[in-house]
């Protein structure tokens, strides 16, 4: 089969030095980051994007790609060893890893964490391989009213399955759309809102935004606290029984469905599928109570559907181009930066670029197993480090990352001025995500409906009489009326 | 006082109208030839009117909770480092400029400890000149240009 034969071509590209080299690299500073207190994923990849500029396109989202799921999967150690949830995935993965740990159990869940994790890592990314080829073909015969509705659909879809009140996160993408907005005007070339300033004039600096919102404005927040002493249980030994491997394997499984299913969800599609793994796992379980107490299946089935979820994150930017999360939006803004414009065409325009990307997706997910067995103990001891020694060096990398996209000083000012702003926005509750969204989808969102009225000259109807746009806009009314009926059913 | 979900609203709302105002500065054109200022404009509007609703239903049902006291030294001190490093970084060099943020970075802290600040600045600044100017060629100097 044709895909057969890319993956194969993908995997004598993946497995060249460089290549193997950048994707180790990616997965273990992934993972060292994402183990530190007070760095998410988000941070890490926003901190870490600009060492990539000067690489090949190739290699630099083979290391961006393994920056994002190696810190993805260290939120899970944190969860279990200390009852902190790396990031939001992995919240669910406390409520039975952190007990298991307590009882001197730590070492065994975290090793089922990371043999779930490589097998749900390994299924998904045939999931990847095998559907991104039927998606593309159907992406390709996309014209500006689909991409407008997808991004609509897609920026909506964000919204609902967010944990924020779902207006104020709908009015945050707005915002970022609106910042978007900032600076040359694809269609005309005018400069809008640049207030004179010729820095402006290329628009706002998207890392700087992403470093000042997540970074600066989470270090604002927790600078000035004093350190938190932490109580570290002993690892009495690594490997699970036999009684735990047999009550994990179909957790695993039935995880990593889910995941694979709602990784491709724009928004927080990683969050609900492990929340949904856990209710599934406690539903089938035959004694639920022991959920909440250390029930290995409460981890194995959550932390199988976060790292399955993670990898089929990736389809939607790889296949159309529009970025499921803030993450891949990153990411996505790495991809133009290197000059490849994400979308159909990328498939068939620079397949080494694509297969070779997937393949090594298997191979990091391989590196991760290793990195987080054996290498355990240099983790943990990692969590101790202070966080009082930690953000001046936060600080430092995210100032030298600014400013090296552009070698801007401008940037770096710019970068300052919004993490007060970031600030403010965590201090009234208002998600920074959809923001990041916003701001990458929204030039997409403005070309292609300024085109579409173009063409349409300024009829609507053409988003409902094409078949592709209206499935994806009539989706979008449902996700809003999803949430709009449970809201109305209340008042009554 | 009101509660955070309140203020969010507000802020949503008066930078939706900001933006509906600003936006007609720029040619309009008309729907089937949107010119620059007609996105901005709808999506002005837009803002404006979902940070309304967010306060009215802040006020009417709630939600949100009182706001925090900011925590005024850090808001100070940590902007303050990194418009240091960006007024030091090209004049004085990277290095001077890493140990400049730290220092002023650690001042933001719960606790200012000056030996572990010293140590953590000078520590960084070596790390940071090797990585990204060695290592990675990036195109800054490590040390004081001729001005």
């Amino acid at each position: 089969m044709d895909t057969i034969n890319h993956l194969w071509m993908g995997f004598g590209i993946a497995v060249s030095p460089i290549n193997l080299l950048y994707c180790l690299i990616g997965a273990t500073v992934g993972t060292l980051v994402g183990v530190l207190p007070g760095i998410g994923p988000l941070t890490t990849i926003a901190m870490l994007l600009p060492i990539t500029f000067k690489l090949p396109a190739l290699p630099a989202l083979i290391m961006l790609s393994g920056i994002y799921y190696g810190a993805h999967h260290a939120g899970s150690t944190t969860a279990i060893m200390l009852n902190m949830p790396g990031e939001p995935t992995s919240v669910v993965i406390c409520i039975d890893g952190h007990p298991m740990a307590r009882q001197g159990r730590a070492g065994p869940a975290l090793c089922i964490s990371a043999i779930g994790s490589f097998i749900a890592g390994c299924l998904s990314i045939l999931v990847i391989a095998f559907c991104s080829p039927i998606l593309a073909r159907v992406a390709l015969s996309f014209g500006p009213p689909e991409y407008c509705a997808v991004v609509i659909m897609a920026l909506i879809a964000a919204s609902v399955l967010s944990n924020a009140p779902v207006i104020l996160t709908i009015a945050m993408t707005v915002l970022g759309v609106l910042l978007g907005c900032v600076g040359n005007d694809m269609i005309s070339g005018e400069r809008r809102f640049d207030f004179g300033s010729p820095d402006l004039a290329d628009g706002i600096n998207f890392v700087a935004l992403a470093v000042a919102l997540f970074a600066f404005a989470d270090i604002l927040s927790r600078a000035g606290q004093p350190d938190q002493t932490r109580r570290f249980d002993k690892i009495r030994g690594l490997l699970p029984t036999r009684a735990d491997l047999a009550a994990s394997w179909k957790p695993i499984l039935r995880g990593t469905a889910l995941g694979a299913a709602f990784g491709v969800l724009p928004g927080t599609g990683p969050l609900v599928s492990s929340f949904a793994s856990y209710s599934l796992e406690k539903r089938l379980a035959r004694d639920p109570s022991r959920f909440g107490n250390g029930a290995i299946e409460g981890v194995a089935g959550p932390e199988s559907a976060n790292n399955a979820a993670a990898f089929t994150h990736f389809i939607p930017m790889l296949t159309l181009g529009i970025p499921a999360g803030a993450a891949m939006a990153l990411m996505l803004g790495a991809l133009m930066i290197q000059g490849v414009t994400p979308g159909p065409q990328v498939m068939t325009d620079h397949p080494d670029l694509f297969w070779g990307v997937i393949a090594s997706m298997w191979l990091g997910n391989g590196m991760l197993l290793i990195l987080n067995l054996p290498l355990i103990g240099v983790w943990i001891r990692l969590l101790r480090v202070r966080y009082r020694i930690l953000y001046p060096a936060i600080l430092v990398f995210c100032c030298i990352g600014v400013y090296s996209v552009n070698n801007s000083t401008f940037d770096v000012l710019l970068a300052g001025g919004l993490g007060l702003v970031g600030y403010l926005f965590a201090m009234l509750d208002c998600p920074p995500a959809p923001v990041i969204l916003g701001f990458i989808l929204g030039p997409i969102l403005e070309v292609n409906l300024r085109r579409t009225l173009l063409i349409s000259r300024g009829d609507f109807s053409v988003f409902v009489t094409r078949p592709i746009s209206l499935g994806f806009l009539l989706l979008a009314v449902a996700l809003l009326g999803a949430i709009a009926l449970p809201a109305l059913r209340r008042r009554r | 006082m009101q509660s955070t979900t309140f203020w969010a609203g507000a802020m949503l709302c008066a930078i939706g109208i900001a933006a509906a105002i600003a936006a007609p500065h720029y040619r309009m054109g008309s729907l089937a030839q949107m010119g620059p200022g007609y996105f901005p404009l709808i999506l002005g509007v837009l803002l404006a009117s979902l940070g309304a609703i967010t306060c009215v239903q802040a006020v009417a049902k709630g939600g949100g909770h009182r706001l925090a006291t900011p925590p005024w030294r850090q808001l100070v001190c940590i902007p303050l480092c990194v418009v240091a490093f960006a007024l030091l970084v090209e004049r004085a060099g990277l290095a001077i400029a890493v140990v400049v943020t730290v220092l002023i970075g650690c001042l933001g802290g719960h606790q200012f400890r000056p030996i572990e600040a010293i140590i953590s600045a000078v520590m960084l600044a070596i790390l940071t000149c090797a990585l990204f100017v060695r290592l990675l060629g990036l195109p800054v100097p490590i040390g004081p240009t001729g001005l």
